[in-house]
């Protein structure tokens, strides 16, 4: 398996510069060209809230918008980001109050360890965003990208139903 | 962090076909779905990617005077399964592609990559065998036309020669009008897996008069393979459960299933029987709407 830190001593490498918007604000990077988004939102920007469960787009936890759809960011290369518009959980609360969808998660305690909570809220909160009248069966469907270890995902799901109807 | 040395975008297919031409390192990327996880298993590496997922012309679905779809290679399994022209004239396509992965792979995963990456298991690749889709193959220097069928070189092994990109996927109007499809995907889980098999049918009927039946697996061979042999042999049959039942026959005694930990031959066979009656039967029910 080919690994290697990122960030440090990057040689010989073509990097990229790229702009894009994160939660609204304008980001001028310069990116590796084998870093993904995932890496670069955590490592560059330090916005940790995004985070890497499988690496291999299997779980969900990396799950961010971009433009106008949500992404598995751990198989999302940063440099394909450039000129593009990125959400992530931290641009989810306004002026210090979370969202509806965040708030509904708290209400039907759809979180314990919290680790899955960010890629959940991302991928309902793009569901409420575009979807209308889901039965609770097409809510599983479209939640069927993340997974999660603690709660055996009623809750969650009672979460995102909860607050679709508002 | 990925094993990538380069990284390029380009906007227009020429552009790309000329990196290619000019760079036999080079090497496309599109939804990254099946690309990025072979790098990460270290299979690909000190890669030169060329990027066209922001090639607007590769995502254009259009139907053609002459009744014919045209799809775009980058179309996303989300654009195609929410495309109103595929909903109307290709639903069996709109269906099987909603069966792929999760929705964010959906988003990313495209069509032209689900049929190049050459697995037998490619949902989309099963459908478009049964409606007899044509590809359209660019290079820089030339353009050919291949019907998916006799694009298969072996297992994970599609005939694109270096230089090459799929630049539209082509469905005769004599091939997707006058009846109707359905596909039918069994995998252990219910989202996020590949197809055990997967089977996709369309029949074309006169009351109960079988004018046409076609029949693709998936992960029933080493390629995804039609019938010919049981189809050609549906023609004129009567549609009943006697059909049904003889049809499973005949199209299992043409696919040829591994035992793999995922499920054993035996197993394969049956679901092989059961899902063409399923799918038949189902696409039966669609031709009478």
């Amino acid at each position: 398996m080919r690994w290697r830190l990122p960030m440090k001593g990057q040689v010989n490498k073509m990097t990229q510069k790229i702009t894009c918007w994160v939660n609204g604000k304008k980001q001028c990077l310069e990116v590796d060209p084998g870093e993904s988004l995932l890496e670069m939102l955590r490592n560059r920007l330090f916005l940790m809230g995004t985070k890497k469960g499988c690496g291999v787009g299997e779980c969900g936890a990396c799950t961010v918008i971009v433009d106008d759809y949500t992404v598995d960011s751990c198989i999302y290369l940063a440099s394909r980001v450039d000129g593009k518009s990125i959400r992530t959980i931290e641009g989810e609360s306004k002026d210090g109050e979370i969202s509806s969808m965040q708030r509904s998660f708290l209400d039907h305690n759809a979180l314990q360890c919290g680790f899955c909570t960010p890629g959940f809220v991302m991928q309902a909160t793009w569901v409420k965003e575009n979807k209308d009248k889901l039965s609770r069966d097409e809510i599983r469907r479209m939640l069927a990208g993340n997974l999660c270890r603690c709660t055996g995902y009623q809750s969650i799901i009672d979460a995102v139903e909860d607050d679709l109807k508002k | 962090m990925y094993d990538i040395k380069e990284y390029i975008k380009v906007s227009s297919l020429d552009e790309a076909l000329d990196i290619l031409d000019k760079r036999k390192e080079a090497r496309l990327i599109c939804g990254g779905t099946d690309v990025l996880i072979k790098v990460r298993e270290g299979k690909l590496s000190d890669l030169v990617l060329v990027d066209i997922s922001d090639i607007t012309d590769l995502h254009r679905i259009e139907k053609k005077e002459d009744g014919s779809i045209t799809i775009g290679p980058a179309a996303t399994f989300t654009e195609i399964s929410e495309n109103p022209l595929i909903k109307a004239y290709l639903p069996m396509l709109a269906e099987a592609v909603s069966l792929v992965g999760g929705p964010q792979i959906r988003n990313m995963g495209t069509i032209g990559g689900n049929v190049c990456n050459g697995a037998t298991s490619a949902d989309s690749a099963t459908t478009l065998l049964v409606y007899n889709a044509r590809l359209e193959i660019r290079s820089a220097q030339s353009s050919r036309q291949v019907a998916l069928k006799d694009f298969y070189a072996g297992p994970s092994k599609v005939k694109l020669e270096e230089g090459e990109i799929l630049a539209a996927i082509h469905i005769d109007e004599k091939d997707y009008a006058g009846g109707a499809g359905a596909y039918v995907k069994t995998s252990t889980r219910k989202a996020m897996d590949i197809a055990t098999i997967g089977t996709a049918a369309y029949l074309k009927l006169d009351g109960d008069h079988v004018l046409e039946a076609r029949v693709a697996y998936g992960v029933a061979a080493p390629t995804p393979i039609r019938c010919p042999k049981a189809e050609k042999w549906a023609q004129g049959q009567t549609y009943d459960e006697a059909f049904l039942s003889e049809m499973a026959e005949r199209c299992q005694a043409e696919t040829s299933p591994r035992d793999s930990w995922r499920a054993s031959k035996n197993y394969r066979l049956q679901i092989i029987r059961e899902q063409c009656k399923n799918a038949l039967a189902a696409s039966y029910e669609r031709a009478g709407e």
